[in-house]
């Protein structure tokens, strides 16, 4: 079929067709516009609401904890002492654990770390420490600065001390004369729980300090 | 001063550059206007049509001007001053009104009969029952739980085609293609039911000249029957109605029923003598082509060669019936949806105020004094569970009664177990356990004791209770 354009040109036919059609596709276009626009705004404002909601939250976290600082302030000093603000690596746990065996009077026998993810970056890890100690108290008080002094939450999940020595005139003459010794052998089995602050806390940490 | 060839030429080109400007402006403006004028007067187009009569092959043209004949033309197809005459008024619908008395009926009741195969069958009857050429239309009664729907068509003649061919070459949409009969049949059933009650039964009796006339029945709502009668004697006129109303107790009519006849006054009698038929007579003015205003006209027949004429016709008139309402609706739910966003963005300004104040006012390392509330909590919890104060509880309680040979505590599952060996005791043994069995809940808490003993060595397990 030949379309005869000069009946379909005239305004009352085509101009009145073309208008309408403009007419209706302009108020769609709007209407739509306008529900996107509103769509916008009400994803917005819920996730504005959401955001202050959480704000809130963790102010009221974060008195919370001011709350506890004042009623446990002791634990609070050890907490602070740990280290937080950087990556935690195995050579950090290492060198901390000599440092423990220098001050506590104590001799490893062997440590043996377990299910390590990563050496450079760690989050959880447990270790296995083999020692002898001349005292059970030198095995204890070795037991609370590993509690207290290594970095992150540590977690004591075993421990066995057992007398090697019987302790007689002859061996206390001998570590009286300076003799090293050593009349207990202990395991102790204890878990590392790390949580890594994120990179722009550690900055507003440094810009703080 | 004298002014060179060149200047004027340019003054009469900026002339004409004005002028043509002025004229486009002009025709813009008029070509909005028609628009306007069109979309506001809808319901009364057309104002300004042309109406094409057909009778016996003669053609009359009436033009209308808001709703008053000005032009009445006698007109051949060759005539060339009619078709000067309808170029000149491009923009004005014609409607073609044939006479049509060579009509054929068919009527098919379609209670039964379900959507789908409606429009087959449908289509199937328009192609076996008609000629491709005629003119066919068809309407649908529902007269209470019946549905009928009746075929009408026209039969076109060669000259009937040549006019439509030559309606197609016009520019003028075509506003209907309608038969004079039917349209004037109805037309005077209703005038006439107004007025008096009309039976089941109804003869209209249409004039096309002094001597010929055209019956159309009707049974209700349905057209059964069109016939001619050439007569100008009313006994004439009843035998023949009587032996059409003869033929129709093929159709349901039973001998002795009561018909109203509807004929002009001017041909209406006294009486006839067959009781049976009641006659209203119609008023003459009703009858004239020159009143005749087929506004909403009861068959439009559409030829396939005027379909785009047609089209032309009613299209503008479906858009603005559906798409002005339509284009209301979205303008509502528009205003609608901008007055709830008004709302939503004033919500949204007072949210994020809100947020911005609280959130100006939270320190600089509030981040890390986040993390560290977290972990704080966790690093209290831990303690609790440390077994430094059950060690010095140990040491107070065994302090110089026994000598402990090996300690082993194991933490699994919120409980913890501790497994004491002694090898020496200074006391003897049953007051010993004595002494710790009435103080290890005052050291250990709610604990389960369990003793054993192997050679020299006595051991002792302290288990806590299970919390729950």
């Amino acid at each position: 079929m030949i379309i005869n354009w000069k009946i379909w040109i005239k305004a009352e036919i085509g101009g009145v067709i073309l208008s309408l059609f403009i007419l209706l596709g302009f108020f769609f276009f709007i209407l739509v516009k306008s529900i996107n626009h509103y769509q916008i705004t009400h994803e917005k404002a819920q996730t504005i609401n959401e955001q202050t909601n959480i704000l809130i939250t963790q102010i009221d976290t974060i008195e919370s904890y001011e709350k506890l600082i004042k009623q446990e302030p002791q634990k609070f000093r050890t907490f602070k002492k740990k280290k937080w603000t950087s990556t935690l690596t195995l050579n950090d746990i290492n060198e901390i654990l000599y440092t423990l065996q220098k001050k506590s009077n104590i001799l490893f026998i062997f440590i043996q770390p377990k299910n390590i993810s990563n050496a450079n970056n760690i989050s959880k890890a447990e270790f296995s420490l083999n020692i002898q100690v001349l005292r059970d108290q030198h095995f204890f008080n070795f037991l609370q600065k590993l509690e207290l002094e290594l970095p992150g939450i540590v977690k004591i999940k075993k421990y066995e001390l057992k007398r090697v020595k019987e302790l007689n005139q002859q061996v206390a003459k001998k570590i009286h004369e300076g003799e090293k010794m050593y009349l207990f052998e202990g395991t102790i089995d204890f878990e590392i729980e790390y949580i890594q602050p994120q990179e722009k806390h550690l900055t507003k940490q440094s810009k703080c300090h | 001063m004298t002014k060179l060839p060149g200047w004027n030429k340019k003054a009469e080109v900026s002339q004409t550059h004005k002028q043509n400007n002025k004229n486009f402006w002009h025709e813009s403006q008029s070509y909005i206007f028609s628009i306007w004028k069109r979309i506001a007067n809808w319901k009364v187009y057309p104002l300004d049509y042309i109406h094409l009569h057909e009778l016996f092959g003669l053609y009359t043209l009436y033009h209308f001007q808001n709703n008053t004949l000005i032009h009445t033309q006698q007109i051949s197809l060759e005539d060339t001053s009619c078709r000067e005459y309808i170029t000149r008024h491009p923009n004005t619908p014609i409607c073609f009104i044939v006479q049509a008395q060579d009509c054929e009926f068919r009527t098919l009741p379609t209670n039964k009969i379900k959507m789908w195969d409606r429009v087959f069958l449908l289509n199937q009857i328009k192609t076996n029952e008609f000629r491709p050429d005629d003119l066919i239309g068809h309407y649908r009664i529902k007269h209470f739980s019946e549905r009928t729907d009746t075929f009408v068509s026209i039969r076109s003649t060669e000259e009937i085609l040549q006019v439509f061919k030559t309606l197609a070459s016009f520019e003028n949409p075509i506003s209907g293609i309608l038969s004079w009969d039917l349209e004037l049949s109805l037309i005077i059933k209703k005038h006439a039911s107004i007025t008096h009650p009309l039976r089941a039964w109804v003869v209209t009796i249409i004039p096309a000249d002094a001597a010929n006339f055209t019956i159309l029945i009707f049974f209700q709502e349905k057209i059964l029957l069109q016939r001619v009668i050439f007569t100008k004697n009313t006994d004439d006129l009843e035998k023949e109605l009587c032996s059409t109303l003869r033929f129709l107790q093929r159709h349901g009519y039973k001998d002795g029923q009561a018909v109203s006849v509807l004929m002009p006054e001017e041909n209406s009698t006294n009486g006839f003598s067959n009781a049976a038929l009641e006659i209203i007579a119609i008023p003459q003015k009703i009858l004239g082509k020159e009143n005749f205003k087929p506004n909403k006209s009861f068959l439009n027949f559409s030829p396939k060669i005027l379909f785009q004429a047609r089209l032309a016709h009613e299209f503008p008139r479906l858009c603005i019936k559906f798409l002005i309402p339509l284009s209301f609706i979205f303008l509502i739910l528009w205003a609608s949806v901008q007055i709830k966003s008004f709302f939503q963005d004033y919500e949204y300004k007072w949210l994020k105020a809100k947020y911005e104040k609280i959130h100006n006012k939270i320190p600089e390392d509030f981040e890390y004094q986040l993390h560290l509330s977290n972990l704080f909590p966790l690093y209290l919890d831990n303690s609790k569970k440390s077994s430094f104060k059950l060690i010095s509880s140990i040491q107070k309680l065994l302090k110089d009664k026994v000598r402990v040979s090996l300690i082993s505590w194991d933490f699994s599952e919120q409980n913890f177990k501790l497994y004491l060996r002694f090898t020496q005791l200074t006391k003897p043994l049953h007051e010993f356990k004595k002494y710790i069995n009435n103080n290890a809940e005052r050291f250990f808490g709610k604990v389960i004791l369990t003793w054993s003993e192997q050679d020299k060595d006595t051991t002792l397990l302290i288990q806590q209770r299970d919390k729950s």
